[in-house]
């Protein structure tokens, strides 16, 4: 992320407020500033979310597909993640600079939710070796909405596609954290459709879905994972810090906490080096603070599927809004 | 530990974004385009310019004044252009041969001269070639400074100076930005206010608040002889738990007024921290809070009407 330039006084008021926990705009070190959601931002999609806190701003939509499983595990369906930074979010993303914070998140995203008891993929699966579903989600990290390269019909789309992108629209310090509770949402709304029975072709038994728009399921992500980044600055863990608490912050560690306050990844960003004891605090204001957040993640889940539910469907040809 | 426990995801209804309160236009309120007047004989002034007709035309979204044969008009919002005798809030980006290079929000960087400066030690003397080569012991890259403008170049750059015992390099507190045209013009900028925190209002939208005196750097920019020949060190500046409260207040309030497009001033300021004392520092972060504090200020400033 973009690193701004400080004076050496700014970074000394900082860094000694958050040792005093008072940072510069009052918080504490583990409080969050508030956040919020849009329904629906994309239109041609399952479900999508446009999710802001502080200065991040990032759309999120899943697409649902039917595809083979991975032949090392026949019995579940696949999530991919599919990232995109695009320049205008920050001058870092420009040319290639994009695609390594891309692909990082990437594989954040699938770590966290590759643990098993978070997401149970065994529901994604139609018929195990043959057919199941493949949900790809899109993050979206601009303000130009990429692609979307096929208007597919959400009811009957027989392709396996891999347009997710998660594209990130602006760029704070708090990125992983926004991109991962607007992907626990975007899941939490996303409509599977029904499966009402196999059409046998050539032998081959292909899935039918129905055509009823509003007989589907929803995917359970009550313990879905969300990721909490830890920057550090001076000697202390700060949670959703501002770009000027990151250009003054050695490397973070994001971890990925369940509602129960379970940790389910670590990792390491940027450059710099722990103690275990640094580590083990930072598990625990992880752990406490990820609950929190993830509860409250659950009960916003509940509110936008009434909201979703309530609201009239919109037609494919509508323009995408967002 | 708080654990997050304020955390809060709102899910926004578009229709509630509508925002109901603003103002009405005042008279003479023209957009760019539009035709001021066609008859000749008028001088065209800043924001305005002659089309092929001969009529003349707004450039910028403003009001029209008039001063005799002269038409201009002042725009509302826009870039920072700098007058002779503005403070501004800056921070240093290049330092080159003789001279650094100030960010201060405007189209061109500005310029401070190194004969525009005390030098630290107080001496008055012409500036040498060992003066040239520290330069960046004095100020280096990243810095913030407070000064006046002093002059305008041809090209429209700035030209700095901090040959005052209140302005030059700022010591630890915090920056905020708000939108130039929100800062009048007032006889004073650097302000101590009584809860015991400096706040410089930069007519550039940059505003330093700090919990030092006039936000400066100790023992830097001596007027007069009376340095005891210590630089200054910064780990022995101790800043107390509440001081820092008070600043993130002032932070928040400003964040207020700007987003509630309201003048500030030091009496606007007071007004809206007098208002914050009901919230929570970190509450006043909510977007609620602040449009309340804002509404309360816009209430209180037209019945005491803008100048109190």
């Amino acid at each position: 992320m973009a690193e701004i330039l400080l004076s050496e006084v700014e970074k000394y008021y900082l860094v000694m407020g958050v040792g005093q926990d008072v940072r510069v705009d009052g918080r504490s070190r583990s409080d969050y500033r508030q956040g919020d959601i849009d329904l629906n931002a994309v239109t041609n999609s399952h479900g999508s979310i446009r999710a802001r806190l502080g200065e991040t701003d990032v759309i999120v939509a899943t697409k649902v597909d039917l595809g083979t499983p991975d032949p090392d595990r026949p019995d579940r369906g696949t999530i991919k993640f599919l990232v995109d930074c695009s320049p205008t979010a920050s001058p870092d993303f420009e040319g290639r600079g994009g695609d390594e914070l891309a692909e990082k998140i990437c594989r954040i995203l699938s770590i966290a939710y590759d643990k098993s008891g978070t997401i149970d993929l065994k529901n994604l699966c139609i018929t195990p070796k043959k057919y199941c579903y493949v949900i790809d989600v899109d993050i979206l990290v601009t303000v130009k909405l990429v692609q979307n390269k096929k208007r597919c019909s959400w009811i009957l789309n027989y392709i396996i596609s891999k347009v997710s992108v998660i594209q990130v629209l602006q760029c704070g310090g708090n990125l992983i954290d926004v991109i991962s509770m607007a992907v626990k949402l975007c899941l939490g709304i996303c409509e599977l459709p029904r499966v009402t029975g196999l059409r046998y072709d050539l032998g081959q038994g292909v899935p039918v879905f129905s055509t009823d728009e509003f007989e589907f399921d929803y995917l359970d992500v009550k313990n879905s994972p969300v990721v909490v980044t830890l920057p550090r600055v001076g000697r202390y863990f700060v949670v959703d810090a501002s770009l000027e608490e990151e250009s003054c912050s050695k490397g973070k560690l994001a971890f990925g906490v369940t509602p129960d306050g379970c940790v389910t990844s670590i990792d390491k960003l940027g450059r710099g080096c722990y103690q275990v004891k640094s580590i083990q605090a930072a598990t625990a204001m992880a752990s406490t603070v990820g609950a929190n957040v993830n509860n409250t993640i659950n009960m916003r889940i509940d509110s936008l599927r009434e909201l979703k539910l309530r609201a009239d469907p919109k037609p494919l040809s509508m323009p995408m809004d967002i | 530990m708080s654990a997050g426990s304020g955390f809060d995801l709102k899910i926004r209804d578009g229709n509630n974004e509508k925002n109901t309160t603003l103002p009405t236009a005042p008279q003479n309120f023209v957009t760019p385009g539009t035709i001021i007047t066609r008859e000749p004989g008028f001088m065209r002034g800043h924001g305005t310019y002659v089309f092929k007709d001969g009529s003349l035309v707004a450039s910028v979204c403003g009001t029209v004044e008039r001063v005799n044969k002269l038409v201009t008009v002042k725009g509302v919002g826009g870039v920072y252009n700098g007058e002779v005798g503005d403070v501004v809030v800056g921070r240093i980006v290049k330092v080159m041969q003789k001279r650094w290079k100030v960010d201060i929000n405007a189209p061109l960087e500005g310029v401070l001269l190194l004969s525009s400066i005390n030098l630290p030690s107080g001496e008055l003397r012409r500036r040498s070639a060992e003066d040239e080569l520290a330069m960046r012991e004095i100020l280096k890259e990243g810095d913030m400074i407070s000064a006046e403008i002093q002059s305008v170049y041809n090209d429209g750059t700035l030209a700095l100076h901090t040959r005052s015992v209140k302005y030059g390099k700022l010591g630890p507190g915090t920056l905020i930005k708000v939108p130039a045209s929100l800062i009048k013009r007032r006889k004073a900028h650097i302000h101590n206010l009584p809860i015991g925190i400096s706040v410089i209002l930069g007519n550039n939208g940059y505003i330093w608040i700090s919990p030092l005196a006039n936000g400066r750097m100790p023992g830097t920019n001596m007027e007069q002889d009376e340095t005891d020949g210590q630089k200054p060190v910064l780990e022995e500046i101790k800043i107390t738990g509440t001081d820092r409260f008070a600043v993130a207040r002032i932070k928040n309030c400003v964040a207020a007024l700007s987003k509630a497009w309201l003048p500030i001033y030091d009496t606007s300021l007071m007004y809206s921290y007098d208002c914050s004392m009901k919230y929570e520092c970190k509450e006043l972060l909510k977007p609620e809070a602040l449009k309340e504090i804002g509404e309360l200020v816009r209430e209180q400033m037209s019945t005491e009407g803008y100048m109190a």
